[in-house]
């Protein structure tokens, strides 16, 4: 087996990792599945773009993208999420999914449908044995690494992460107890959204491409991570995540099974849900009745 | 919402619709036009939304230019591209809201999947269509109203396959296996491959997986080149990892790659060359014209999709006039008959901005390939 190409997996793993990290954050906590979060990152890769273009800093640009992809977070929750608070599921998932393509046809107004290609953002490679590595790469699982941590140390440690993990419980006691529940849900779109910009400036480091329907294909892929993982665990996303990324390299490399590459990775997803329907590092909940 | 309100809303609802039936019915018939109706389905949104907008765009020119000189002995042309997103269901959709129109004569589809759902009901109606861009085989197979302008994919297969086993030692190669176009110049390009004896190594991708090249470019990059039939989107991304691999193949491609030179950078230094029927940099009249008008009309270059629209249209013009076609309330099928024996007759041939054409009854275009290299 050529390292590279484990290599090349772990870094594609990488950026499911954090779009997963949204999926679940948000799933947790607001019990929704967002589907417009791969579309975010879309926001966020136009943003990256368009700033390099301007500035040609990729760290402006990332400051940029987590700023307009927060406010569009907090945004699209206020104005599309919020009102269904009480509704069905259904309603709120479908929603979701009307966003998705709404951000999709808005970007293709303001840019048009073609492909852009973005440069500046290849920072080269270097070897180590025989391993070629790419310095993007790198960064890509040392910042994820470092996002994941700080997650997990908000949510543990700070008085807002706690109320967070108090909503994700149970919210109506959380309410009583005097968590501002509408709050914990905004800042969890907020932190969502942020992390989609930074997922959104390391998938144009490998992939240095953008188009209106970027966002789509890695968001169901790190829906399909976060699940593999266990939906609502921040450790299961990243792990999940870096699984089905290695699985999708490995499988691309292998002549003919590279043809079923995308239906051995959700193949995976039907079989961890038959053995272990809560995910590999899922809580098991007892249901009170 | 209370009772009286919905159901005054419900009656106006009703008075609409009626008044919507009465009007198709008035002015969806096929007396009383006055113009000739050009229809066409495209994918305007969606992934492939560029080749649909480029190919409508290219016609919208054509339209403009030949309704600006007078049209057809006076008579003007309507033309309109209905959104198909690339699938067959949406084609089909298209189609019959077209026909539903008054359409009289078309440009069919964009892409082969949706032509071919589309060529299937024109198939029923006897309907004229000259496909700009969708060159699957079936799209034309066995429909003496179906015909093309661009090449079809296992000429391109051939081609290619020629090429490279006469100038390469080592090949390489990827496709597409979800995209007809791809695998159907693969096809060919196998078959001819292995007719000459000659051995390469083969990477697949599919639509869901057609951002990440690491793999593919990994395994082939020793290769001396790699063909690459499919479009310049995805082209652009194997490119630029070859670029950060380090691999130095040269790239050759079909003419999808046509566009590839807006999609890399300067990092890219592989040499990339491919078969195409159309070259934004050609210097002959008709081509020089119509990028100049283009740029000017769009603001960017013109791709090989819009030149294949611009084309199309052209043709369907020249054919009717060539058939001395005169009834503006002339049926989809009369003027079907008209065309074909028109087009197929020997003293026809187009002169367009992708090539000298002409047709038989097969429905494919014969003209001759250029091979573009990069700089």
């Amino acid at each position: 087996m050529n390292l590279n190409i484990l290599f090349d997996g772990l870094s594609l793993g990488a950026i499911y990792a954090l779009i997963a990290l949204g999926y679940t954050m948000v799933y947790g906590i607001a019990k929704m599945l967002n589907f417009a979060h791969g579309d975010i990152i879309m926001v966020g890769a136009y943003t990256v773009l368009c700033m390099l273009n301007l500035m040609g800093s990729p760290i402006v640009a990332l400051v940029a993208a987590i700023v307009l992809c927060t406010a569009m977070g907090i945004l699209i929750e206020k104005i599309a999420y919020k009102p269904l608070r009480g509704a069905s599921p259904l309603a709120v998932l479908i929603t979701a999914i009307g966003v998705s393509y709404f951000l999709q046809g808005l970007a293709q107004l303001i840019f048009g449908s073609a492909s852009r290609q973005v440069s500046h953002l290849y920072l080269g490679t270097f070897k180590l044995g025989a391993m070629e590595i790419n310095v993007g790469t790198v960064v890509t699982l040392v910042v994820g690494g470092i996002l994941m941590v700080a997650l997990t140390l908000f949510v543990k440690k700070t008085r807002t992460g706690r109320a967070m993990l108090a909503v994700s419980e149970d919210r109506g006691a959380a309410q009583l107890m005097g968590v501002n529940v509408n709050r914990i849900i905004m800042i969890t779109f907020a932190i969502g959204s942020a992390l989609a910009a930074f997922a959104g400036l390391f998938y144009l480091m490998s992939i240095p491409s953008v188009n209106p329907t970027l966002g789509a294909m890695p968001g169901i892929k790190a829906f399909t991570a976060a699940v593999i993982g266990g939906i609502g665990s921040i450790p299961g996303a990243m792990l999940g995540g870096i699984l089905l990324g290695m699985v999708e390299n490995i499988c691309k490399s292998i002549p003919v099974v590279s043809d079923y590459t995308t239906a051995i990775e959700f193949g995976l997803l039907i079989v961890i849900l038959l053995v272990r329907p809560i995910g590999i590092l899922g809580k098991k909940r007892r249901e009170k009745v | 919402m209370n009772t009286t309100f919905k159901r005054g809303f419900a009656i106006l609802l009703a008075a609409l619709m009626l008044v919507g039936t009465v009007c198709l019915s008035a002015c969806g018939g096929k007396t009383g036009n006055d113009t000739y109706y050009i229809g066409a389905t495209g994918p305007l949104t969606g992934d492939a939304a560029d080749y649909g907008i480029a190919v409508n765009n290219g016609a919208m020119l054509a339209i403009e230019e030949i309704n600006a000189a007078g049209g057809l002995n006076g008579v003007l042309f309507h033309y309109e591209m209905k959104d198909d997103k690339a699938t067959a269901a949406d084609a089909t959709i298209g189609y019959n809201a077209l026909m539903d129109a008054g359409m009289q004569i078309s440009i069919g589809s964009v892409t082969s999947g949706s032509c071919e759902a589309f060529a299937a009901e024109a198939v029923k109606d006897n309907l004229f269509f000259m496909t700009p861009s969708a060159s699957a085989a079936n799209v034309i197979a066995d429909r003496a109203n179906a015909f093309r302008v661009c090449f079809g994919d296992p000429d391109q297969g051939i081609l290619a396959a020629q090429a490279l086993a006469a100038n390469y030692e080592k090949i390489g190669a990827i496709y597409d296996t979800s995209d007809p176009y791809s695998y159907g110049i693969y096809e060919a390009f196998e078959a001819e491959m292995s007719k000459l004896g000659k051995a390469y190594e083969v990477k697949t991708f599919d639509k869901d997986n057609n951002k990440d090249f690491s793999a593919q470019v990994e395994a082939l990059k020793e290769c001396e080149v790699i063909f690459l039939p499919f479009y310049y989107t995805e082209a652009g991304l194997v490119a630029k990892k070859c670029a950060e691999k380090g691999c130095t193949a040269d790239l050759y491609g079909c003419d999808g790659l046509d566009g590839i030179a807006g999609q890399i950078d300067e990092s890219v230094t592989n040499h990339i060359k491919y078969i195409t029927p159309f070259d934004v940099n050609a210097t002959d009249e008709k081509t020089a014209n119509f990028v100049k008008k283009y740029r000017e009309v769009y603001g960017k270059d013109p791709s090989q999709f819009a030149a294949d629209g611009y084309d199309a249209i052209y043709v369907i013009f020249e054919a009717m006039k060539a058939a001395g076609v005169d009834d503006v309330n002339i049926s989809a099928s009369d003027l079907c008959q008209k065309v074909v024996a028109a087009i197929t007759a020997e003293s026809f041939q187009y002169v367009g901005t992708t090539g000298t054409m002409t047709w038989d009854v097969s429905g494919a275009a014969t003209k001759v390939p250029v091979i573009v290299e990069l700089q």
